[in-house]
This record gives structure tokens, sequence and C-alpha cells, in this order.
């Protein structure tokens, strides 16, 4: 019987992921395969590649390092008001948004997933591994399954708007949350009899001061929805709490892992009990 | 023909003014309607013709509407270019002055236009009037950000949850309506699928089919609004099954959701739709 392991999106609070894992091997529960939508894919993708948790979070310290700039703060409002930058930026986002497809371009993303997969391809990976994208231009999920690592994981980590979508053949993709922020049933189609699926939950922020927070949180209402229809076909699902985790700051990964650690920690005597009545 | 159904409308922005040719092909095929679900713009349309009015009349009233609040609704009109790359042309400075519009109203309110340019409208239409003046019952569709669930609503006055219903985020702002702060379901699925219980069997949803499918989008309003939109027609798509006959109006896929200068066409499209798939099914 083969186990699944799917890890669901959340940007920064990604990294969660790691701690996960750590307390699932730890656990000693073996992953048969894994698959994973934006940062569930770059964690996903470097476990099957490594198979080692220390390994990864000495990668993930060295491109944090390298890469990592908050454009973010942004868009975080100020008991004081907007500052004359973030005015001034905000009529600059007005100007990109009508003339180019995204905030930024990939070059600090390719830089930080090559410290992280070098030039390995998906066929390297010791257990099976899919990173999930979505196509813009059919509305579909696309599994990717082949190629260079850098290259799938950067499609599935595109978030709309901010990254450009990643053309490939006819299609265009983007960062697989859309419609598949957690990819149970994509997983389940490659083959995993028992999956555990980790999300990162996150509270919606009600303090919509403006057009574009609210369009934010309408869309975090369907995101809702979307993922209780793929945590519903998941065998064991594990939600870690990162709703006081700020999603931008990729800095914070230590915490983050601890908090994946510890709630996958509380959750493994369930997991157990189930994998025992399944057989697994 | 001898049973009654629930109809269900919804539709993206003036889009849904399609109901009104629905709601005229049901009355002329003397389709009994017990209920009514209603979202978008689709929500008056469904409540004027609930009160007993022709549908027609409406036709009127929005096109009447449209030509008189044109200068107001130029930014809505400009908008409907998003989606429409394939037409444009890289350099036409109009269409980056209606993204740059959208993005900057955005920024700085909560919504392109405001209620003074709409609020006449449904002032004049249903007055004081209640839900309970209605002669076919009816259910309105909106998202209650506070709680950020779906809510109906079924009893009290029609103003405000009528105004709530066409709330478009990031067109209009959106509505208090007693404890609760609405805006338009639609933005989340077109037809209020929720809203369906088993008591509403049998249930017609009119479907207007999306049309972004296969275009490169060129700038980031685009490419965030072909995502949005595909997110409300997988939830529209994994939810429509709770209906019993689907009615996909293919011919609505030429028309875009600001086209208000096309509303007769609209209608006509719909009634005409309508008729041919009412003589395919055999209703019980």
């Amino acid at each position: 019987m083969k186990i699944g392991l799917c890890l669901g999106g959340g940007g920064s609070r990604g990294y969660a992921h790691i701690g996960a894992i750590k307390a699932l091997t730890k656990a000693g529960i073996k992953i048969d395969i894994v698959n994973g939508t934006s940062i569930g894919a770059i964690i996903g993708g470097m476990y099957a590649l490594y198979q080692d948790v220390d390994e990864m979070t000495a990668l993930v310290k060295r491109a944090t390092a390298a890469v990592n700039v908050n454009h973010f703060n942004l868009f975080q409002h100020s008991k004081e008001g907007p500052s004359f930058l973030q005015d001034w930026l905000t009529e600059a986002i007005c100007d990109v948004a009508a003339l180019r497809k995204s905030i930024q371009s990939h070059k600090n993303n390719l830089k930080a997933l090559r410290i992280l997969f070098d030039e390995a391809r998906f066929e390297d990976t010791k257990i099976p591994f899919s990173a999930v994208t979505m196509d813009i231009m059919t509305g579909k999920t696309v599994v990717i399954k082949k190629g260079k690592l850098v290259d799938g994981v950067v499609a599935s980590a595109s978030i709309p708007g901010i990254f450009p979508p990643v053309a490939r053949g006819k299609k265009l993709l983007v960062d697989g949350y859309v419609l598949a922020n957690i990819p149970v049933p994509e997983l389940r189609r490659q083959g995993a009899d028992f999956i555990i699926s980790i999300g990162l939950e996150e509270k919606p922020d009600k303090n919509y001061q403006n057009g574009v927070d609210l369009i934010y949180y309408v869309e975090s209402i369907k995101q809702k929805q979307l993922d209780k229809w793929a945590i519903a076909e998941s065998d064991f699902h594990i939600n870690i709490d990162m709703s006081k985790f700020d999603a931008t700051h990729f800095e914070n990964h230590a915490v983050a892992i601890e908090r994946g650690y510890s709630s996958v920690k509380k959750s493994i005597p369930q997991l157990m009990k189930k994998l025992e009545i399944n057989n697994v | 023909m001898s049973e009654p159904i629930t109809l269900l409308l919804g539709g993206t922005g003036i889009k849904g003014i399609a109901s009104i040719g629905v709601l005229q092909s049901m009355r002329k095929n003397r389709v009994k309607i017990k209920k009514i679900i209603a979202a978008g713009i689709s929500a008056p349309i469904s409540a004027q013709y609930a009160l007993g009015d022709d549908p027609e009349l409406l036709t009127q009233e929005f096109t009447q509407f449209f030509v008189e609040n044109n200068r107001a609704l130029w930014g809505l009109e400009q908008l409907t270019g998003i989606l429409m790359s394939h037409q444009r042309r890289r350099d036409n400075f109009s269409y980056f002055l209606r993204e740059r519009l959208y993005c900057h109203a955005n920024f700085h309110s909560n919504g392109v236009l405001s209620w003074e340019t709409v609020e006449p409208l449904i002032a004049r239409l249903f007055g004081d009037k209640s839900f309970s003046d209605l002669q076919i019952p009816l259910a309105v569709s909106a998202i209650n950000l506070k709680r950020a669930e779906l809510v109906l609503i079924e009893k009290g006055k029609l103003r405000g949850i009528l105004k709530a219903s066409m709330a478009f985020p990031g067109i209009l702002p959106p509505v208090v309506y007693g404890k609760m702060e609405l805006v338009s379901s639609t933005v989340y699925s077109e037809l209020p699928l929720d809203g369906i219980t088993k008591q509403d069997a049998p249930v017609i949803a009119i479907d207007l089919p999306d049309t972004f499918r296969g275009r490169s989008p060129q700038t980031l309003l685009e490419v965030i609004s072909i995502v949005d939109d595909i997110r409300s027609q997988y939830i529209k798509k994994k939810l429509i099954t709770n209906s019993d006959y689907i009615f996909q109006l293919e011919g609505m896929k030429k028309f875009r959701w600001g086209d208000y200068r096309q509303i007769p066409q609209i209608v006509a499209q719909a009634y005409k739709e309508t008729n041919r798939l009412l003589d395919k099914i055999a209703l019980p």
C-alpha cells in the first residue's frame, strides 16, 4: 500500500512542511510518493530529492539568505495610514498592473530554486514527486512530473499577479493554488492509496480597507471551499495553524519549521491508529 | 409542464440581464414557477417578475438607465475591455487608462462606482416593497463578509438586499443590511447553487457559459481576472449537479459582463435559447 504525502501552498508558512516531514519520519512513517502546490511543491520536491530534513533546513537557510527581499510590506496597512512611499508605490503598481503581467519577475525565485535543486530533474528524485500548477489558457490543473525540478516548481509557485505565468508549450502556467492548493485528488490519480495531506491554516483578514482587500477577502472564501473539497478526499488531514504567521516573511523559517513539527507531532497517535485501521 | 419548478438565476455583471429573456420565455411557455433563487442583477429582475410585472419593462428601464448614466459609467464600459486582449492593440492608450483607473479606484476606495448612481433606479422600481409583497417566493443570495459565508435572504425590505445582490467587489461598495455587510455572491459562483434544498426540486439552473478560455493575458489585471473567473467557474461546475435541469445558454458567450449597450440583444438571445431548451425537455 502506497502512502502519499500532499503538501499545500501558503507562501513562507510552507516552511512548516519541513517540520511536518520531520515529525512523520521520526514516527517511522515511510512516504512512498509526494506532491505539492507552490511552497508545498518546493518542500515536497526537496524531500523527494534529498530525503534528509537537516539538509533541507540548511538549504532553505542558504536560499533565504541569498535572495530574500520582502516586497510585500507595501500591502500591509499601518495604523498611521499610508506613507508617502506607500502611496507612490501604489501608483507605480497601478502602472505595472496596466502594462505588465506581474509585479515581479522570476529572477529571485529562480536564483533561490537553483540553490535548492541545482540541475536535478524529477527523474532523479528518490521517491516519485509531482508539482501542481494551473494552465490559465484552459482553466485546468496541470501536474508536472518530468524535466528539471527548478522549471516545474517555479511554475507551481507563480502566484498570479506577483510573478508572471510560465510558458510551457501552448500552456501558460501559474501557481496551482488557483484550483488545487492542497492537491489530494491529483495525488490519488498518481496511485497513492493512503494520503496524508497537510494544510497551512490562515484566517482571512476581515480588516478590508479598499477594493483590493475586498477582492482578496472574497477570494479567500472561495479558497476555503476549494480546500474543503480537496481535504474531503484525503485519508488523514493535518491542519497546521499558521494564522499568526505572515506568509511573506521567508526569513522566519525556523519558527515555521518548529510550528510544523510540534503541530504534526500532536497528530501522530491519531494518524498511527488510522494507518493501523487501514492495514498500512 | 404541470409541476411547478424552482428557477435558479445568476450571471456576472450585465450578463445577468439575460434573466429578463429567460423569464419572458417561462411566461410564454406557461412554466409554473414556485420559487426563484437569484444572485447578481438577476435578483432585481426576479423581484420585479415576482411582483407580477412584465419583465420586458425592465429591458427598457435598464437600457434607459445606462443611456442616462453613460458618463458616470464610463469606467464600467471601459473595464469590460479586460479579457479582450485578443482585440486590443498593445499601444492602445485608452486600454491603459481603463486598467489604471480600476487599479487606482480600488486602492483608494471600495470600488470604481458609488451607489449614488444605482440607488435611484432601485428606489424607483421597488420603493418600500417587501418580500411579503411578492406573488412568487424569492430568495436572494449574497456573501456576508463579517462571517465569510453565503446567505440567502427571503424576508424584509427588498431595496437593501437587491442592492447587495449587485455589490460586485471592485465595482460597487459593500452594502450594510441589518447586522450584515453584504456583497454579490456572483463573484463566488455565478449561480446561487448553495441555496438549493430538497424541497426546491425540480430545479432549472440557467447557466451563462464563460468566454475567456484560450486568450493569452497581456496585463496583471487580465491575469487576475482570468484566475478569479476560473475559480468561480470551477465552483459553479462542482455545485451545478445539484440542479435537475441545466439550461446552458451557449449564445451568451458572445457578450461581456460590462456590455450595457447590448441589453436588448442579450435579452433576445436568452429568450430565444430558453424557448429552444424548454422545447427539448419534458418537465414532469
